[in-house]
């Protein structure tokens, strides 16, 4: 299972519950939603993530990367 | 005597007048009462076909109103423009009265004696610039500054130190390694926290958070040595979206984001990024749905150049996002911080937009430091969040009016566009 981001598409008032659900019913375990931003977190397995996009509300799924910064005593922050 | 110049004699000379916003009507009343000019004999933008004004039937003895723009353009005899200049200094409608100019086509009835001079000049930059390089005379010409007792060089560069602003009002959230909870210079501050990695606390571990909440909202007044802080009064949110050891997911960078954003926070500052030359749909899109909700995203362009050795990197993510203000690093000379990435990617959205204080900078740090002096775009980008906080005190701007202003409002410098955007921030 993969870290995985749903950017819901633009200009919609997403119906959440709904956009929820139809995502837990393609395979996602919803972990977190971000109504403010248009944002659903997820758990899935990497070949899962095409059947997401195909949902008429998703604009896009990408995998949660991390960042990071140098460490304190670095001159260069 | 020519034509043009007997025209010049007979007509009465135009002057515009920028009226306040929204003072279009009491401006007018204004303009009336000064200059003696008769509302009958003024024409406005609506009296013509698609708004469009046709200089020749506006009436010579009275004008013209745009209604649209807030201006006026009207005839007046020096008598009438005297009377109107005096009146102007305590009428609180009208902003500025400027005698209408005449502008030429470039190239058009240039002197010999112009272009003389213009060879002149460009020989003897040409020479100069032969014997010194390009970055040498650029650094001669540039200013320099340096940490007094009283005040860093960052915040006299921008001249934050000089603005009657704070903050005041503003909710600033910095999404970072926390703040540390125990530093007598945030002591009676406005803050509230949130953790987005798991814990509960928004203590940092690591400095970095504590360093930019530090150049963002620091003190007026810190416990000791010179004042390092932008926005002293603005309202602090404190997202902990980096561990102590400095690495956070993006899911728990958005998250931080969406919860600025429903605080409707009107700046959230973001010195983080990832080693990528492209950004996410899932940035670009939260950018600009936190812009449409008046809230602007602020971040550090990216530490991965090495100048010195002719790398330049590349703007990295989030930063190179159309919707999120990118900031690279200066110098106390103003010149380019040696890491401070470029725009080399020169697609959209990959531009550095503005620049900011980011080398040497000092400012607060977990005790029992206290204080430190480092350097980085992580430190560039509060200094712009910081004087966005300003802007939004001074104006009421938000999103992306807040983002024109601090655009529009930036000190030109000598660099390429690619490495400073429009220029450094400067506050009002």
């Amino acid at each position: 299972m993969i870290n995985i981001i749903i950017t819901l598409s633009d200009n919609e008032k997403w119906d959440l519950d709904i956009v929820t659900k139809e995502l837990e019913k393609s395979g996602l375990t919803v972990t977190q939603v971000l109504k403010k931003i248009g944002i659903i977190h997820g758990k899935a397995e990497p070949g899962q993530m095409k059947k997401f996009a195909a949902l008429r509300f998703v604009k896009s799924v990408e995998i949660s990367k991390s960042m990071s910064i140098a460490p304190p005593n670095s001159p260069i922050q | 005597m020519s034509t043009k110049s007997k025209e010049e004699k007979i007509l009465p000379k135009r002057f515009i007048v920028t009226f306040r916003e929204g003072s279009l009507k009491k401006g007018m009343a204004s303009v009336n009462n000064f200059m003696g000019v008769k509302m009958s004999n003024m024409m406005s933008s609506a009296d013509f076909d698609d708004n469009a004004i046709n200089m020749a039937e506006v009436s010579r003895s009275g004008g013209v109103v745009f209604n649209h723009l807030g201006i006026g353009v009207f005839s007046a005899d020096e008598d009438q423009a005297r009377k109107l200049m005096a009146g102007m200094a305590e009428n609180q409608h009208i902003m500025a009265i400027e005698p209408e100019g005449t502008r030429y086509a470039l190239g058009a009835d240039v002197s010999e004696e112009y272009l003389r001079g213009f060879r002149d000049a460009s020989d003897a930059l040409y020479e100069y610039s032969r014997k010194y390089g390009c970055e040498k005379q650029m650094s001669l010409l540039s200013e320099s500054y340096k940490d007094t007792n009283a005040l860093t060089w960052g915040l006299q560069a921008t001249l934050a130190a000089k603005s009657k602003f704070s903050g005041k009002g503003i909710q600033l959230a910095v999404l970072d390694t926390g703040l540390d909870g125990k530093h007598p210079d945030f002591t009676g501050r406005n803050i509230t926290g949130k953790n987005f990695i798991g814990g509960t606390t928004t203590q940092d571990g690591h400095g970095h958070g504590t360093h930019c909440v530090g150049t963002s909202c620091g003190s007026k007044n810190p416990a000791e040595g010179p004042r390092y802080g932008v926005a002293y009064d603005a309202e602090i949110f404190v997202g902990k979206v980096l561990s102590d050891e400095g690495s956070g997911q993006d899911t728990g960078i958005l998250a931080g984001i969406e919860w600025a954003v429903a605080s409707k926070c009107p700046i959230i500052s973001m010195s983080l990024g990832s080693e990528s030359e492209t950004t996410t749909i899932a940035y670009e899109s939260v950018g600009q749905r936190a812009l449409d909700a008046g809230s602007l995203i602020v971040a550090a362009a990216g530490n991965n150049a090495n100048r010195s050795s002719s790398y330049y990197g590349y703007v990295g993510c989030p930063a190179n996002s159309k919707s999120v203000l990118s900031v690279g690093a200066l110098d106390c000379r103003l010149g380019m911080g040696d890491f401070s990435s470029r725009d080399t990617i020169l697609a959209a959205g990959t531009a550095v937009d503005i620049a900011a204080p980011g080398v040497d900078i000092y400012s607060s740090w977990p005790m029992r430091d206290k204080y430190n002096t480092i350097s980085g775009t992580s430190m560039a980008a509060p200094h712009v969040a910081g004087i966005a906080a300003l802007w939004a005190e001074s104006t009421g701007a938000r999103g992306a009016s807040l983002w024109q202003i601090l655009i529009a409002n930036a000190k030109t410098l000598s660099h390429p566009f690619a490495d400073v955007g429009r220029g450094l921030v400067q506050a009002p």
